[in-house]
């Protein structure tokens, strides 16, 4: 908020907003002026007219005093809206000419002369200016100034001036009409043009306040997102800088990890060569066991396909049997196409019959004759139907009763076939089991007898060894004996030589 | 001289003397060669016109050329089968030609031990341009 | 296919003896022939009747009315086909083994009527027929020229002429 007020578009606001007031004083100074005006040259033209004739001669004297109030009224409401009044001016303005209305209508014929009209200029005035209770104000008091002007006429107390009659004063009522209303329609036109500027200014007002908002508003959104979009980085770095410590920790004891997992490849090597010696027998037993089951598979599938083919025989033989089914079905389409023609004969004799009088008796004769063959045909032919119905059922049910079987042996031989397929697979991988087996057991007895050799060598190593160290002291103790024996030697003939002299 | 038809389903007898020409029509070009660019030529399947259940799949047609004062319509049948110099037009029994919708048959040919329709086919074109049915190539 | 039995037996009734039948002057009997439309049964004057045939294909002719199929050559004639079921606005069930066309003749015009099953002849005495009642559905009356009871069975005198006219108006 405080940006809002410490904007330049917020002081220049509220600059208009005073300026409002300026152009409001200027309206009333122009009115003011406009109004002076307007009784002046009215005055100024009552007074030619009275020095022409027209009018009476003591309207001469009356003017000046009109023409005074009127200029003090107008220069009173300038001055206090230079002072910077403007409510004071208005006031000023408004029972001022309220006063001064009530002033000419002693001065220019009273309660029936035609000042009365002046009365609505300072309502209409107070209107336009806002001024609510001086509307009623003005009105009341025009009223009781009214009402006493009237009570003082009738009572004689007052005698206004210039009373008028007859065309003269039909003259003056139609000037002072044309004056006040031609006032009252010039206060009206300055004061809607003003409005009108007032109201687009601050229509611009609104749109700039509007927009302003507006721009503030995206302003304080985006701070916020960019807000929350730091928070959201700030998590991040902290989540992924857990993980590398995490990973750090993950790594120091994925390295331990390794270096155990590596201890126990060295034991679980010792153990898959156990497990492979295991194997090799069991593979080896397996081996024995199967040969028996082929055996027997193979057996079973040959008696599978001499049963399949006998089937097959049966089914040709029965298919066969379905053909010739058809054909008779044929036949019997045919005794039912010979028994219609037959019906339809004897019903076209009886007809030709019935419609030829004498001639048609004993033609109706051979008709009934012809009529009875149709039956009897019809009768041995249903007979012939039905037998054979019956036959196509049996045969139907046997062809069907073949297929069925000959479908359950073909099943029978493919799981023949499938389970032999399955033993060879078993067979095959136990063989290969086998084999890898014994290459592990062998690799491993070539282990052993290597490093039997490496010790048998050592051994050796040892032995040569030790007899080289045992030559060495027999040597040792040979050369010592040498030695003492030379040693005694050489002091034998030292004696000796000691002696001799 | 007749002309022996066959639609999807059915056979129709028609006159030569009905037709400017008759022709292959296979693709849009066929079509388009027998139009002008004031007298544009109107396709119409004549089996579906005669009997809606008598529709032919798209494909290789043949076409009968029939002039109106205003276009050409050609009528689109499966096969031109034969034409017949003399042949012996009955008239139909006077029960049916006395309540048909549209005089379109005007006599019967007894061929092949089949009763086939004789068409009469410009009255065919005149009432086809009336109403007209949507057309397969 | 074969049905093996297309007709019922009941359709097949024996012929009644033809001696009460011939004479056409002095007895005011009335020999028809029964048809079956549907599930409805029907006489026509066996006067009328010129032939029974089997059902055959039937040549439609283009702009037709729906009761008119076509036509058919019977005996070198070429025949209109009048559809009886779609005449009398009765079911259109399939034609079946048992359909018959019966060619009539009245009034020198010759047609033939398809109908689902023609049963016999029959003789019907003249006083048995009676009017048709006034209740039955206009549009079907029109072709009724009278009923009468057969075992009990009430039946419709079909009337050659009213259906001649009728299709007349169809133009």
């Amino acid at each position: 908020m405080r940006q809002f007020v410490r904007s330049s578009r917020f002081l220049g606001l509220a600059a208009d907003l005073q300026g409002s007031e300026t152009d409001r004083a200027r309206l009333l100074v122009r009115l003011a002026l406009a109004f002076a005006g307007a009784v002046t040259i009215g005055a100024i033209l009552f007074a030619i007219l009275s020095l022409i004739g027209i009018m009476p001669s003591s309207l001469v004297a009356t003017t000046i005093p009109i023409i005074l109030i009127v200029v003090i009224i107008a220069g009173a409401t300038a001055m206090a809206v230079r002072m910077g009044s403007n409510e004071l001016a208005t006031s000023v303005f408004l029972y001022g000419t309220l006063v001064f209305v009530a002033a000419l209508n002693y001065m220019a014929g009273g309660i029936t002369g035609p000042a009365i009209i002046g009365y609505s200029f300072p309502i209409v005035a107070a209107g336009m200016f806002g001024r609510s209770g001086d509307v009623v104000r003005l009105f009341i008091l025009g009223i009781i100034f009214y009402l006493i002007a009237a009570i003082g006429e009738a009572s004689g107390l007052i005698v206004p001036l210039n009373i008028t009659d007859g065309t003269i004063r039909l003259i003056s009522f139609a000037i002072f009409l044309v004056a006040s209303t031609g006032l009252i329609g010039y206060l009206a036109l300055i004061w809607s043009s003003s409005t009108a500027r007032f109201v687009a200014q601050r229509e611009a007002q609104a749109e700039e306040l509007f927009r302003t908002n507006q721009r503030l508003m995206e302003k304080n959104i985006q701070q916020v997102e960019l807000g929350s979009d730091l928070a959201q980085s700030a998590s991040e770095l902290l989540s992924s800088s857990h993980e590398q410590a995490g990973g750090a920790t993950q790594q120091a004891s994925a390295v331990s990890e390794v270096s155990t997992t590596i201890e126990e490849l060295g034991s679980t090597a010792r153990q898959i060569a156990l497990a492979a010696e295991q194997v090799a027998e069991a593979s080896q037993r397996t081996l024995e066991n199967l040969s028996e089951g082929q055996d027997a598979v193979d057996r079973s599938i040959q008696a599978m396909d001499r049963i399949r083919s006998r089937m097959q025989d049966v089914s040709a033989r029965v298919l066969n049997l379905g053909e010739r089914s058809q054909q008779i079905g044929e036949i019997i389409d045919l005794i039912n196409d010979l028994s219609d023609e037959t019906h339809l004969l004897a019903l076209n004799a009886a007809i030709e019959a019935a419609g030829a009088g004498e001639h048609g008796r004993r033609f109706a004769v051979v008709a009934a004759e012809v009529k009875s063959l149709a039956n009897r045909a019809l009768a041995a032919a249903k007979e012939v139907k039905g037998v054979i119905a019956e036959i196509q059922k049996a045969t139907n049910s046997a062809v069907l009763a073949a297929e069925e079987g000959g479908k359950e042996v073909e099943r029978g031989v493919e799981l023949a076939h499938s389970a032999g397929e399955v033993m060879n697979e078993i067979v095959m991988v136990a063989e290969r089991t086998a084999q890898s087996g014994s290459e592990i057991s062998l690799a491993t007895a070539q282990q052993q007898s290597a490093s039997e050799q490496v010790v048998e060598t050592m051994r050796e190593i040892a032995d040569v060894a030790r007899r080289t160290a045992a030559g060495a002291r027999q040597v040792q103790d040979s050369a010592q004996r040498l030695t003492a024996i030379a040693n005694r030697l050489h002091g034998l003939s030292a004696t000796d030589s000691g002696q001799r002299r | 001289m007749i002309v022996l038809i066959s639609t999807a389903t059915r056979r129709y007898a028609i006159r030569r003397d009905d037709l400017t020409s008759m022709q292959v029509v296979a693709t849009d070009q066929d079509l388009a060669s027998l139009s002008t660019a004031e007298r544009p030529a109107i396709p119409i399947d004549l089996g579906a016109l005669l009997d809606p259940a008598d529709r032919s799949a798209p494909g290789r047609k043949h076409g009968l050329v029939v002039p109106l004062r205003r276009r050409p319509i050609v009528f689109l049948v499966e096969r031109v089968e034969q034409s017949i110099e003399q042949a012996t037009i009955r008239p139909l029994p006077t029960l049916i030609s006395g309540c048909l919708r549209d005089i379109w048959a005007i006599g019967v040919l007894d061929f092949d031990d089949q009763l086939i329709i004789l068409l009469d086919l410009r009255a065919v074109a005149r009432s086809s341009m009336a109403q007209r049915p949507v057309a397969t190539r | 296919m074969t049905s093996a039995d297309g007709v019922h037996a009941h359709e097949r009734p024996s012929l009644n003896g033809t001696n009460s039948t011939t004479s056409i002057h002095g007895t005011n009997a009335l020999d028809v022939l029964l048809i079956r439309v549907e599930h409805e049964l029907y006489a026509i004057p066996s006067s009328s009747v010129r032939e029974v045939a089997r059902y055959r294909t039937i040549t439609p002719v283009p702009g037709a009315p729906r009761s008119l199929p076509g036509i058919i050559s019977q005996r070198g004639t070429i025949l209109a086909v009048v559809d009886l079921r779609l005449t009398l606005d009765l079911g259109l069930a399939d034609v079946t083994r048992a359909s018959r066309l019966v060619i009539v003749s009245h009034q020198e015009i010759d047609m033939a009527l398809l109908v689902d099953a023609v049963l016999d002849l029959a003789s019907i005495p003249g006083d048995q027929i009676e009017l048709v009642p006034a209740a039955l559905d206009p549009a079907r009356a029109r072709f009724l020229s009278g009923i009468v009871q057969i075992d009990g069975e009430p039946m419709a005198l079909l009337d050659l002429g009213e259906l001649i006219n009728s299709l007349r108006e169809w133009s």
